[in-house]
């Protein structure tokens, strides 16, 4: 690293090869006249003019090719899992810029293997709840415990169904990320987008005292489908984490309309609400959903050509606002 | 036969876990949240308490901490990671047990009934002769269930004094990890292993590395010479 690398600021592989090849050359024929005039005896002058070019040689190309043999390595570590290595090089030429795309595409890699960990990680806790619950009871009732009332083994079902969510929003997560989801736009009337998703939310949870504002005459160019969805990823977070009544609020504004779901929770500070959207991040420890709701929200409204964003609710809470066009993108 | 008291937010596991002690019987109590598990803690005196590591309200590790802070209670946690055991038992948290989900309510019953033996145990009158035990700069009063080491009190605990009793009662003997969790904790069954090694890092962490000697492939022996 130490020892001095002249060609280093040359742009280009070609210049720096003819200028070692120009190099060694001139030393060699200087090796030789030297040696002539001093009477050095031929078989010498051979030795003495190989090893001058070669140290000429040496000298000039120091480094050229390490950023190659680096890279080598970089990539057989990553063949094995390890996406820390980088290229140093201070090259400026064709190799220097292969270093500098292969230090950028590692670095790539290593955030969507880390992105990935994060993923694997959320989704095997989030299914382990629901699998701990079925197999307890399950084994409570094998073992005479707990009698097989249809109550016990509606608790199992539950479970279950929670793990079969999971399995398809990751499904879901994966398609959309690929992008072969085709929108299926048609004109939607909000107002019954909304009442479908509500009917569903308080068949899910009796409680949830839910409050629809939403203009009937309302409508907009989405996928009904993947609206649907996302619609019910936002009211399912806020009966979650939410307390109290729950609003749907619907509204147009110029070019848009804006859809709102406000909940009375906890709500989430600022740091947390710009963490959420991150794929698969969740909100603090809290239970239920491995972070995909939010995420696969984004993808829809976004390829919807809208936009979702996070507020705090008054006096406290949180708002999910999402807003779309309301007519197609030309 | 034993009050204990159940945390955990999902309440399937927390009723199957409840049915199955009930089963047992012993008499348990279910909470669902951090915070009331330590109110309904401080209004009646448990004798085990089986906690979810993530809890609304406030989580299982600061539970934890706060239960043992009082009188050691023996705490099994449950938690939804395998990579914590270090964490749960006794670096950070000091809980005597963990069971990762899903787990067997079958074990978690025989686990329960360990702990509680173990307890038994302990309130008896001590069976050692030697209530003091000195090793070199270490002193181990079993009356008090204090440790000290060089006139400093080390602050274990109960499962950690423990294991520091079964080493020191016969120095340079080497213990296996089987005859450790049978004499501590009073496991029949192998599972566990790991429970030992957690236990003693974090004996190591508090008298000094060189209080234990690891027997690699063997097991571990007491490692201060007196």
């Amino acid at each position: 690293m130490s020892a001095p690398r002249p060609l280093d600021r040359l742009r280009s592989i070609k210049v720096k090869l003819a200028v070692v090849i120009v190099g060694a050359v001139v030393a060699s024929l200087w090796a030789v006249i030297f040696g002539w005039q001093v009477g050095i005896r031929p078989r010498w002058l051979v030795l003495i003019t190989g090893v001058t070019a070669l140290a000429m040689i040496q000298f000039l190309a120091h480094g050229m090719t390490r950023p190659l043999r680096d890279m080598v390595r970089a990539t057989q570590a990553m063949a094995s899992g390890d996406y820390s290595g980088r290229v140093n090089t201070r090259s400026r030429d064709e190799v220097g810029e292969l270093a500098a795309a292969f230090n950028l595409m590692s670095a790539r890699l290593a955030e969507v293997d880390a992105e990935r960990r994060v993923l694997i990680a959320n989704v095997s806790h989030e299914l382990r709840t629901p699998l701990a619950g079925a197999r307890a009871r399950l084994e409570n009732i094998v073992d005479g415990v707990e009698p097989a009332t249809p109550d016990q083994l509606a608790a199992v079902l539950h479970s279950l169904e929670r793990m079969g969510r999971l399995v398809d929003d990751l499904l879901d997560l994966s398609r959309l990320e690929a992008g072969v989801v085709p929108l299926n736009r048609e004109t939607l009337i909000v107002r019954d987008l909304v009442d479908a998703v509500a009917e569903e939310m308080t068949l899910a949870e009796p409680g949830l005292d839910l409050r629809v504002d939403v203009p009937a005459a309302l409508a907009v160019d989405a996928d009904p489908e993947r609206l649907h969805q996302v619609l019910s990823n936002l009211l399912a977070n806020a009966a979650r984490h939410g307390g109290g009544p729950v609003n749907v609020i619907a509204t147009a504004i110029p070019g848009r309309v804006r859809l709102e779901v406000a909940d009375r929770g906890a709500g989430l500070d600022e740091a947390q609400r710009a963490a959420v959207f991150d794929r698969y991040q969740r909100a603090g420890a809290t239970t239920g959903g491995a972070g995909l709701g939010l995420a696969i929200a984004r993808w829809v409204v976004e390829l919807h050509g809208g936009s979702i964003r996070l507020e705090p609710n008054t006096p406290s809470g949180l708002r999910s606002i999402v807003e779309l066009p309301d007519r197609p993108a030309p | 036969m034993a009050n204990v008291l159940v945390v955990d937010d999902d309440i399937d596991i927390a009723d199957a876990v409840a049915a199955r002690l009930r089963a047992d019987g012993h008499a348990v109590e279910v909470v669902h949240r951090g915070d009331t598990a330590l109110t309904s803690a401080g209004a009646s005196p448990f004798d085990l308490v089986v906690l979810d590591l993530t809890l609304p309200g406030l989580d299982g590790i600061e539970v934890c901490r706060r239960l043992q802070a009082g009188r050691a209670i023996p705490v099994l946690m449950l938690t939804a990671r395998d990579d914590e055991a270090d964490l749960l038992l006794g670096l950070e948290v000091g809980a005597d047990d963990y069971l990762t989900k899903p787990f067997s309510p079958r074990e978690l019953s025989a686990r329960v009934r360990a702990l509680l033996r173990r307890v038994e145990r302990e309130r008896g009158p001590s069976s050692e002769a030697v209530t003091v035990l000195t090793r070199g700069d270490l002193v181990i009063d079993a009356e008090r269930r204090v440790v000290t080491r060089a006139g400093a009190t080390c602050t274990l605990t109960a499962t950690e004094f423990d294991l520091v009793v079964v080493l020191a009662a016969r120095p340079g003997v080497v213990h296996s990890r089987l005859e450790l969790l049978t004499e501590v904790w009073g496991y029949r069954d192998g599972s566990g292993t790991r429970t030992v090694d957690s236990h003693i890092r974090a004996v190591r962490r508090k008298l000094g590395d060189d209080a234990i000697r690891t027997v690699h492939g063997v097991g571990y022996a007491f490692g201060i010479e007196g």
